[in-house]
């Protein structure tokens, strides 16, 4: 949270429109919402966070918060614009390429470091695409977003018991995964 | 302690107690690594994009911040709902569709109605027609059929034979007087005449 106490005024300042306000807003959330909407295997997960906070730009008038509350608000938009995109694409029937593809095909740095890196992301994926849906949401806004049980419940419209339901069952299935040795690199 | 306690002391950041949750913390270390943090490198299309329509709201003319009081009450739209879309909203009882068919039979009957009345649907010309020469046939046959009653009248007035009952009755019914002259009956006629005088 960079904004601190600083985040009402900065508020109200974007609710008029100040470039100044909205760029603190964008720094301090965007790169998180980024790293969620690819690691939820969105199409395009710039365009989401470009879409979301667009969405925010529109909806701001009746936004009542603090900062927390406004960052859980832009999850819930971006995850909205994420299960679009992917009944878009179930209809579609053609899965266009990533564009985090296209950026990690060009080298980044020594050949080694990019190997490991890819590796670990590999099985990264491998775990995540054993949980269920909703365990991996309710993990990856955890994890990725630092999204509180009751924020996730906001996010995900369940109730808090749920979430910490899904988180469990969740975290065990990870367990389970790692004492096999499938993310053991 | 839960069994999501570990987990909850990795996301905090806090060391992990357990080899179990080591090797959670390093996969969750791993899922960061995975999926870093950085700046999306439309960073300034998107900001673009984000204060023009920014700006364009708070031009507009409709306050982002509303007022939290009401105690001025909240202002009409100019635009609203059609009024004949606000009527039918008002009244509960045309949203069904059986009352909307029943309202329009009854303004198609009570229209034809109105029309029958006033002698305009057509077909209509041919019962004018009949009527006109039963009028005529009144007139030519001097209509014994119109006229039966009153000569009952008539003969019930000769039946009575009593002058003065007769002279009574008559003295407010003119029209049976007249009519006991076209009975040719003299004596009943004198004892009206009367009565009249009476």
């Amino acid at each position: 949270m960079a904004l601190g106490e600083s985040f009402t005024g900065v508020l109200e300042a974007a609710r008029v429109g100040a470039e100044w306000a909205w760029r603190a807003l964008y720094a301090d959330t965007a790169p998180d919402l980024l790293r969620y909407a690819r690691a939820s295997r969105a199409p395009d997960p710039e365009d989401v966070v470009g879409e979301t906070f667009l969405r925010a730009v529109g909806g701001l008038g009746s936004f009542e918060g603090d900062e927390r509350g406004f960052r859980a608000w832009l999850f819930t938009l971006a995850r909205n614009r994420i299960v679009d995109e992917h009944r878009k694409l179930v209809r579609r029937r053609t899965e266009p390429l990533p564009v985090e593809f296209l950026a990690e095909v060009g080298p980044h740095a020594d050949a080694e470091t990019e190997a490991m890196r890819a590796l670990v992301k590999d099985h990264v994926r491998s775990v995540l695409d054993r949980l269920t849906p909703d365990q991996r949401d309710v993990l990856l806004l955890r994890i990725l977003g630092g999204l509180t049980i009751e924020e996730v419940a906001t996010v995900v419209r369940k109730k808090p018991g749920a979430v910490k339901a899904l988180q469990a069952r969740g975290t065990a299935a990870i367990r389970n995964e790692i004492e096999l040795g499938a993310v053991t690199l | 302690m839960g069994p999501d306690d570990g987990f909850e002391r990795l996301l905090r950041g806090e060391t992990p107690k357990t080899p179990e949750e080591r090797a959670l913390g390093l996969f969750l270390h791993d899922v960061g690594g995975a999926f870093p943090a950085g700046i999306p490198p439309a960073e300034e299309a998107h900001l673009a994009a984000i204060v023009h329509a920014a700006q364009l709201l708070a031009d507009k003319g409709e306050p982002a911040v509303r007022s939290a009081s009401k105690a001025d009450g909240r202002a009409r739209h100019a635009s609203g709902l059609p009024k004949r879309r606000r009527v039918m909203m008002k009244v509960p009882l045309m949203r069904s569709l059986a009352a909307k068919v029943v309202a329009g039979l009854v303004v198609l009957m009570s229209m034809f109605g109105g029309l029958a009345l006033a002698g305009a649907l057509p077909g209509q010309g041919s019962d004018d027609d009949a009527t006109d020469v039963v009028e005529i046939q009144d007139v030519s046959d001097e209509s014994p059929e119109t006229e039966a009653p009153e000569t009952e009248d008539a003969d019930d007035q000769g039946e009575n034979e009593d002058a003065e009952d007769q002279g009574d009755d008559d003295q407010g019914e003119n029209e049976d007087a007249d009519d006991q002259g076209e009975n040719e009956d003299a004596d009943d006629q004198g004892d009206d005449d009367q009565g009249e005088e009476d």
